[in-house]
């Protein structure tokens, strides 16, 4: 799912799209940090390293491979601070591995951090609810969502860059599709075993959210 | 179960949280599990690499991606160091393309497999047989044939043994870039570790707040509260 900047950089519109996406992800961050606090730094950097090491499973799929992305689960656990999780990761995969490149880190820490969020603001709630199944059908739609998501801007911003990508941006969504269902399983079962064994991790809300735990 | 989800919402229990969250072996039993599941693999992303060795008085190529599967009709294209295009091709169902040289400049070669994922790499003036005219910026309008190599005029056992040299050479560089693309253990644990310094660091400065925070506290209210 990672955008490649070689794809971005040759088009006037693609450098326009690295930007825009290099703007966001720093706004991101910038509420992401804020979110976190001295108790959560340790969840942050455990999702960040999950996050980074995520991409190099590789499931076979048809004729290609996909890998797991995690970015539900992350959002799921970490809210906004999962902006700063997932920049970490990404840039680390830049560098080590040269997925993305450095360049195109904006766009691909938007691109997945972004579903990741909106999944964190969504169903964290009820991952945490009375209900199990509730719980665990809110554990595979954050994973699902995640990946979906994820695919409907990563389609946007190529689209945006490259218009003669356009027909190919729509099967590539169309081929991952696949991902977002073993995606929502391992988030679903990542739920259910939290919800076992570390229940207080998926109740660690957000600084502000804390509140709303007492409350209800 | 639910008292254990809703009712402790207190910074103590917080604290108590990241104490257990450490002490638990469990915590570090799924670490292991990562560490040795992606210690069995290799593959990495859809990333294309480009070889672009030459070869007597030609760049020939080989695009795979880095699973090693080839990047079959992928759009070749061949740039000078000004950005003018010196020529166009296509790579073969192997992944292979060749371009032949009619100058001596660095040639910048572009190959873009139509799906997003693109290289760049650049061929140096340097490897290029010194018979070659120099690049004088201009593309002639009429293509003219190739200037045939020097080499073969001048003995043919010699020629011979460089483009054997050359082919041995361009195995070679294969070896390299498929070795310097695996993805290795120790990348995966400097990843780790650097995520681990960050931590480190995001501890520092939030303690340093708290603890200002904390005395702030203690000159106000006399009672000594975490913020």
């Amino acid at each position: 799912m990672h955008i490649y900047e070689s794809a971005l950089t040759v088009s006037t519109a693609g450098i326009g799209v690295l930007g825009a996406g290099a703007a966001l992800a720093a706004a991101g961050t910038a509420v992401g940090l804020r979110k976190i606090d001295y108790e959560r730094v340790p969840q942050v950097a455990l999702l960040s390293a999950a996050f980074f090491v995520a991409s190099l499973v590789h499931v076979p799929m048809g004729v290609t491979s996909v890998h797991l992305v995690l970015n539900g689960l992350v959002g799921l656990l970490l809210g906004w601070a999962a902006f700063p999780a997932i920049l970490i990761a990404l840039f680390l995969q830049a560098v080590f591995f040269g997925t993305g490149g450095l360049l195109a880190l904006g766009v691909n820490t938007m691109t997945m951090a972004a579903p990741a969020v909106a999944v964190g603001c969504l169903l964290s709630n009820a991952t945490r609810g009375k209900s199990e199944a509730a719980a665990l059908v809110a554990g595979f739609a954050a994973g699902a969502m995640g990946i979906l998501l994820g695919l409907v801007l990563w389609a946007a911003a190529m689209t945006a860059a490259r218009p003669e990508f356009q027909t190919f941006s729509q099967a590539a969504v169309v081929a991952h599709s696949g991902l977002a269902v073993i995606e929502g399983l391992v988030t679903a079962s990542a739920v259910a075993f939290l919800r076992k064994v570390r229940p207080e991790l998926l109740e660690a809300p957000l600084a502000p959210a804390r509140l709303e735990v007492t409350d209800a | 179960m639910r008292d254990s989800l809703v009712g402790r919402v207190s910074n103590s229990s917080h604290r108590r949280l990241v104490g257990r969250l450490f002490k638990s072996s469990r915590v570090w039993l799924v670490t292991l599990a990562l560490l040795s599941v992606f210690s069995a693999t290799t593959a990495l992303g859809h990333r294309i690499n480009v070889i672009a060795p030459v070869q007597g008085t030609a760049i020939t190529g080989e695009a795979y991606f880095v699973d090693g599967s080839p990047a079959r009709g992928a759009a070749v294209t061949v740039l000078d160091p000004a950005g003018q295009t010196l020529g166009q091709t296509t790579t073969d169902s192997e992944g292979r393309f060749s371009f032949p040289l009619r100058f001596r400049c660095d040639h910048r070669i572009v190959v873009d497999a139509g799906d997003g994922h693109a290289k760049t790499v650049t061929v140096s003036a340097g490897e290029m047989p010194r018979t070659l005219p120099a690049w004088d910026g201009e593309v002639p309008a009429s293509d003219q044939a190739a200037p045939t190599t020097a080499p073969s005029e001048s003995g043919g056992e010699l020629a011979a043994q460089l483009t054997a040299l050359q082919g041995q050479l361009a195995e070679l560089r294969k070896e390299v870039a498929r070795y310097e693309n695996k993805v290795r253990l120790h990348d995966v644990l400097g990843g780790i570790g650097c995520i681990l310094g960050l931590m480190g660091l995001a501890f520092y400065f939030l303690g340093v707040r708290r603890r200002e925070k904390a005395e702030g506290h203690v000159q106000q209210t006399s009672t000594p509260r975490n913020g």
